[in-house]
């Protein structure tokens, strides 16, 4: 069911009038029947997984807390009798039962995961391999359909696992409510990965219905369809045929296209996050937010703390900061700080955790080399900030630069930006190389364009009336994201709308509603589906 | 209760002010006629006149002129058929001429993928055009809720703003409705499509489909529901099969299992059935090289022709005189015979 769709805003509908219908305490049930439906409708076989993630998870976790809740029993039976070396020894061997329980459930689910999204990727680097000895390659005869939002729900489950592991939570006991943590319908697709700790929280509180979260929420969800049917939507196709044919345009249209795609995946990604989070504020629910004006970043390392936050959470939960305190990568730190010096040594520990982070990254967003590549890049450039750190502060202090100057912070802003865009295009191209040609065409690119049709030959007939709309259009919702960024520096958007008399408000939303059907509806249908859902 | 309340009446609020917004758009849509399928008016003008009705899909629009039938068989014809019209689309208008006209005849085009068109993989098209040649809003509003799926409803109501959006730009440049009372629903192709070139041409050219031989149910209940019409007001019923270019036709060796699905509703209906890509001495009387406007479309020369001849063979039918005699009776026999001559 495309959340695009009319089907899918009237299932929202019948969700919302079934959840206020039903006594409060009931209300998790009807938002479990939405999801299960919700996700049968990609395929029932699909079902499968998510139940064996869910069933595993709970399991795992229940045993987890049977083993922690009878030592806890067992010190305070025999608080009297037992030595501190008896209470490490079982303490040590509970530890090795919950770890080796963990570790089960997380080879189970990853490994679904893998096989799914990674089988092709390492049976080609395998084939790459064994080339280079000249065998023969195995051909590739896996068809698999990848289950809808598996890499989300896996992620979000093992780290609801880990947290029980580490003692933060206790397990939940009501299966069906970890099943619905699991397959909660408006973060399926493309997240927001949260904790159990906190959606839970949401999900099975009472809300009562509130004014003020039904029109916020309505709002928020008008404004999320604009910047995905009408910007993001109208873009995809002008990008990817920038993306296929850039070898034949010019540099100009080339960079333009980088740019398009900044704009295109921002509007889809988040556009998709604003629908969600909407929605979910129509029943009091409050979901993690995902993005928090990320183009404004001064450093690509503020950068990811701003965009896609829920994903970068849960890898400096569960993968950096495991790494980086680990015992082995301690000693790493103080082995670099004799070798290396104590101001560099410090910084191993983080970069070897950064290194993981960020190539994990980059194979949780495609398994090919380009991710990895787009993963590894990402991770340098957070890496060499770091160490170059105290050369940065020692030049700014040199050339009197002020950290709070307009002008510098523009810079900065702009700076990450252009960066940002550069490192984005990469996997998107198609292969590696061809993310470097894309890179080399901007710069190298000889071709003079001679018109509005040679600048941007990826619009059709761009004399054309609608056509010069759609670029308005476009450009239109682009300037808007903009100040609407600007506008939410200093108070949040709603905040500031509530100010105008109802009336504006209308006109607003009616405004809105046309240039979704007029511009949105047709461009929805030529793009397709979301971005992110593939991840 | 009071948020409860205060959000319906906002919600209202903006339904309605939506509502006035989208009518008025529509209202200049539907209300004017700058689109050729827009003759509500001039059919509803010629009320109480019509003895003749033609209906069809691109195929019936691009080859009867009712000019020259009216001449030929001395009636008042009107062609009512539309790109892409649906069995569902063309029982609707039908059964409204039907019952504000004396019609006399009535003319099926079935051509080859009448019967075997597929509503939903085609999608919404068709029927959008019906929608625009209703006579008011309850009309329309029927229709939609009958022939539009869930999942269409956002494409009409993007089609209906665009075409309002395009309609206003048009008033505004002063731009001339159409005037369908000359053209009573024939849609005269401009220029010609040279089709002595090869089937591999075509290909590169236009949409190419093979003859489908399964008949959809949507298709067959609705081509019923005219039969049914037809007989009860006692109207004579033609299904008519428009020439398509030879080449095209000879990449298919199954148009005669094809068609004689269409042959045997004929017969059970007691309707006449005439198949002019079996008409005797097709290649003279539709040249290749000038009586197309694509593959499958008669241009107006080949429109022309066709016209004629149909009133001939009609007239003949009527007169008692046996027309088998100037078909052949089968495509492999068609097939063989024009095999013979080269």
């Amino acid at each position: 069911m495309s959340i695009t769709s009319v089907t899918f805003i009237l299932f929202l509908l019948v969700t919302v009038i079934l959840y206020y219908l039903i006594p409060g305490k009931y209300r998790w049930l009807v938002l479990l029947a939405s999801s299960m439906f919700f996700y049968m409708m990609s395929g029932i076989s699909n079902g499968i997984y998510i139940l064996i993630t869910a069933l595993s998870t709970f399991g795992s976790a229940i045993f987890m807390q049977k083993i922690t809740d009878s030592q806890k029993r067992y010190f305070k039976e025999n608080k009297e009798s037992l030595t501190r070396e008896d209470k490490a020894i079982i303490k040590k061997k509970n530890t090795s039962k919950r770890k080796t329980l963990l570790i089960l459930t997380l080879i189970l689910n990853f490994g679904i995961l893998c096989v799914f999204k990674y089988s092709h990727f390492a049976l080609e680097q395998f084939n790459n391999a064994i080339s280079l000895f000249g065998a023969q390659p195995i051909e590739d005869t896996m068809k698999f359909i990848i289950p809808l939002g598996i890499s989300f729900y896996t992620f979000q489950s093992m780290g609801y696992l880990a947290d029980v592991y580490w003692n933060k939570i206790p397990a939940e006991k009501n299966f069906l409510k970890l099943l619905l943590f699991v397959s909660f319908f408006p973060q399926i697709t493309q997240g927001p990965i949260s904790s159990f700790e906190q959606l839970g929280k949401e999900l099975f509180e009472e809300h009562k219905f509130t004014y003020k979260n039904y029109s916020w929420g309505i709002q928020r969800m008008m404004w999320g369809f604009f910047k995905k049917m009408v910007i993001a939507d109208t873009l995809s196709p002008w990008v990817y045929d920038v993306f296929e044919n850039y070898s034949q345009y010019s540099g100009i249209t080339t960079l333009i296209g980088a740019f398009m795609y900044s704009v295109l995946i921002y509007a889809d990604f988040s556009g998709y996050m604003d629908i969600v989070c909407g929605f979910c504020e129509v029943l009091g629910i409050k979901l993690t937010e995902n993005f928090d004006r990320p183009y404004f970043s001064k450093s690509i390392a503020e950068y990811w703390r701003r965009w896609h936050i829920s994903l970068g959470v849960w890898f400096k939960s569960y993968i950096y900061y495991p790494i980086a305190v680990s015992g082995w990568n301690k000693k790493l730190g103080k082995f670099s700080q004799k070798k290396l010096g104590k101001t560099f040594g410090k910084t191993v520990p983080a970069s070897v955790a950064l290194v993981v982070v960020w190539l994990t990254t980059g194979l949780w967003h495609g398994a090919s080399m380009a991710y990895v590549a787009w993963g590894g890049v990402n991770g340098l450039f957070i890496i060499l900030s770091l160490w170059l750190e105290p050369v940065y502060d020692k030049c700014k202090s040199k050339l009197k630069i002020k950290e709070s100057a307009t002008w510098f912070r523009a810079f900065q802003t702009i700076r990450t930006f252009i960066l940002v865009t550069f490192i984005k295009v990469l996997p998107e191209v198609g292969t590696l190389s061809e993310g470097f040609g894309l890179w080399k065409n901007i710069f190298t690119s000889r071709i003079i364009p001679d018109s509005w049709q040679t600048l941007l030959p990826f619009v059709d007939n761009i004399y054309d009336d609608k056509s010069i709309r759609t670029i308005g259009v476009v450009i239109f919702g682009t300037l808007l994201i903009f100040i609407t960024s600007m506008i939410q520096r200093k108070q949040p958007i709603r905040q500031f709308l509530g100010k105008f008399p109802l009336i504006v408000k209308i006109a607003v939303f009616v405004a809105l509603f046309f240039l979704i059907v007029y511009f949105g509806i047709p461009a929805s249908g030529n793009a397709g589906g979301f971005m992110y859902a593939q991840f | 209760m009071r948020n409860f309340k205060r959000a319906i009446a906002v919600t209202l609020a903006c339904i309605l002010c939506t509502g006035i917004v989208f009518t008025l758009i529509a209202e200049v849509y539907f209300s004017n006629s700058y689109y050729y399928y827009q003759d509500s008016e001039t059919r509803k003008n010629y009320g109480g006149e019509i003895d003749f009705l033609i209906c069809g899909s691109s195929h019936g629009l691009r080859a009867f002129s009712p000019e020259i039938l009216d001449k030929e068989l001395d009636c008042f014809s009107y062609n009512i058929s539309g790109a892409l019209m649906t069995m569902q689309g063309r029982y609707t208008l039908l059964k409204k001429e039907i019952e504000r006209n004396p019609v006399k005849t009535v003319v099926v085009e079935v051509s080859y993928n009448a019967l075997s068109r597929n509503r939903v993989k085609e999608g919404a098209e068709g029927d959008l055009y019906i929608l625009a040649r209703l006579d008011n809003m309850a009309e329309r509003l029927g229709f939609f809720f009958s022939a539009m799926k869930l999942s269409e409803y956002d494409r009409v109501l993007y089609d209906t703003v665009n075409r309002g959006v395009q309609c206003i730009e048009w008033m505004t440049d002063g731009r001339k409705q159409v005037d369908t009372t000359v053209t009573k629903g024939y849609n005269k192709p401009q220029g010609i499509y040279d089709c002595t070139v090869s089937a591999e041409t075509y290909e590169q050219k236009f949409h190419y489909t093979k003859f489908s031989e399964t008949a959809d149910e949507y298709n067959i209940s609705y081509l019923n529901k005219i039969i049914n019409i037809c007989k009860e007001k006692n109207v004579r019923l033609i299904f008519v099969v428009t020439p398509i270019s030879s080449s095209y036709e000879a990449e298919h060796s199954n148009t005669d299992i094809v068609m004689a699905t269409v042959r045997e509703i004929a017969k059970n209906a007691d309707a006449e059935f005439y198949d002019f890509n079996l008409i005797k001495g097709k290649d003279q009387m539709f040249p290749a090289d000038t009586a197309y406007f694509d593959i499958s479309h008669l241009s107006a020369s080949g429109a022309e022709t066709f016209n004629r001849e149909f009133a001939r063979v009609i007239t003949a039918a009527e007169n008692g005189e046996n027309t088998d005699d100037l078909f052949y009776s089968s495509y492999v026999e068609a097939q063989q015979y024009y095999n013979c001559i080269k």
